[in-house]
């Protein structure tokens, strides 16, 4: 395999590359500047979270962005389709699929908003309410796990400049 | 200057229940998943408005187009695990940037059944522009965090992907 040797931004290689793309006895590989960009470091740790809420939440058949919605019900029951989805940072057209099977399974349902009969609102239904609740005590414990890696003094930290980028960003 | 509908809320300012949204994100708050998501979204949507003018960009094409770059004949067992991908989602990525003639795939000479992946000279001078736009995004990104706290904050973030220990 021919291979560059580009040394840019990289101050202490031996101490801080990560292993993203070691691969056992061969030779690692080059991720060029990568590691030094917060959006790609951003985006590795978020896989990384998911996987782990995958493993987690693969008996009750449950994804986070789908969690996600039923949280948000749970605690603002009728907010209208477009609201959640807005919130949540999801296309209208993935949320419809994501919302059809929630209702499928009889988790949640649309109702007509009141005063807007073309808007829809969303509900939990008791069943919904249910899983909702067991989720919880499940994702603490995901939780738990994510939070021993860092510590709670980093996770503190975490947060607040996770923050700031999701305000600043834009 | 921003389309206010595809933009995530702030999480971190919805604490209860937010002056923005009125909506109350219940334990979502507390998730490192949905934090780390909810800024990588903005993240990436700010990648996306910072390169408009370049067609095609992608930060997930951009991670891809360098990591073949700086490895050029790399299998694509091993950049999918470079990249933290698996099978089912690698291999729509590389068959758009073949599409697009940015990468070429040949077979390994050695084992039949792999192939080696190298940019071409449109794939090059496609990412000398990407390079560029990343650059600038990741300058607004250091700006926001501030510059004493990015060591730390790429530190933690490795530290969840199990990268460093």
């Amino acid at each position: 395999m021919s291979r560059k040797t580009p040394p840019r931004w990289r101050s202490d290689p031996a101490k801080q590359r990560p292993r993203g793309g070691n691969s056992g006895a061969q030779t690692p590989i080059d991720l060029g500047e990568l590691p030094w960009l917060v959006g790609y470091a951003l985006r590795r740790a978020q896989l990384v979270v998911f996987q782990d809420f995958f493993r987690t939440f693969s008996d009750v058949r449950i994804r986070p962005a789908q969690f996600s919605v039923l949280a948000i019900l749970e605690r603002n029951p009728g907010l209208k389709q477009s609201e959640v989805a807005s919130v949540l940072g999801i296309k209208r057209t993935n949320f419809v699929v994501l919302v059809d099977e929630l209702e499928r399974r009889g988790l949640a349902e649309r109702r007509a908003a009141e005063g807007d009969r073309r808007s829809r609102a969303l509900y939990l239904t008791d069943k919904g309410k249910i899983l909702v609740r067991k989720l919880r005590r499940m994702a603490a414990v995901h939780e738990r796990r994510m939070t021993a890696r860092i510590g709670t003094a980093n996770r503190k930290q975490l947060f607040k400049l996770l923050h700031h980028l999701a305000d600043g960003s834009h | 200057m921003i389309v206010e509908s595809c933009l995530p809320r702030r999480p971190g300012s919805n604490r209860n229940a937010s002056e923005a949204t009125g909506l109350a994100y219940g334990p979502l708050v507390d998730w490192v998943g949905f934090n780390l998501r909810m800024a990588q979204e903005a993240s990436f949507l700010s990648f996306a408005r910072q390169s408009r003018s370049v067609a095609g960009t992608r930060p997930g094409r951009f991670a891809m187009l360098t990591l073949i770059s700086e490895n050029p004949g790399i299998s694509q067992t091993a950049l999918g695990r470079a990249a933290g991908r698996d099978k089912s989602t690698l291999t729509p990525v590389l068959n758009d940037l073949v599409r697009r003639g940015w990468i070429r795939r040949q077979r390994n000479r050695d084992d039949r059944r792999t192939y080696l992946l190298s940019l071409t000279s449109g794939g090059k001078q496609k990412l000398v522009q990407l390079t560029a736009c990343a650059r600038r995004h990741e300058r607004n990104l250091d700006r926001i965090i501030g510059r004493g706290e990015k060591a730390h904050f790429l530190l933690i973030l490795r530290r969840i992907a199990a990268e460093i220990g």
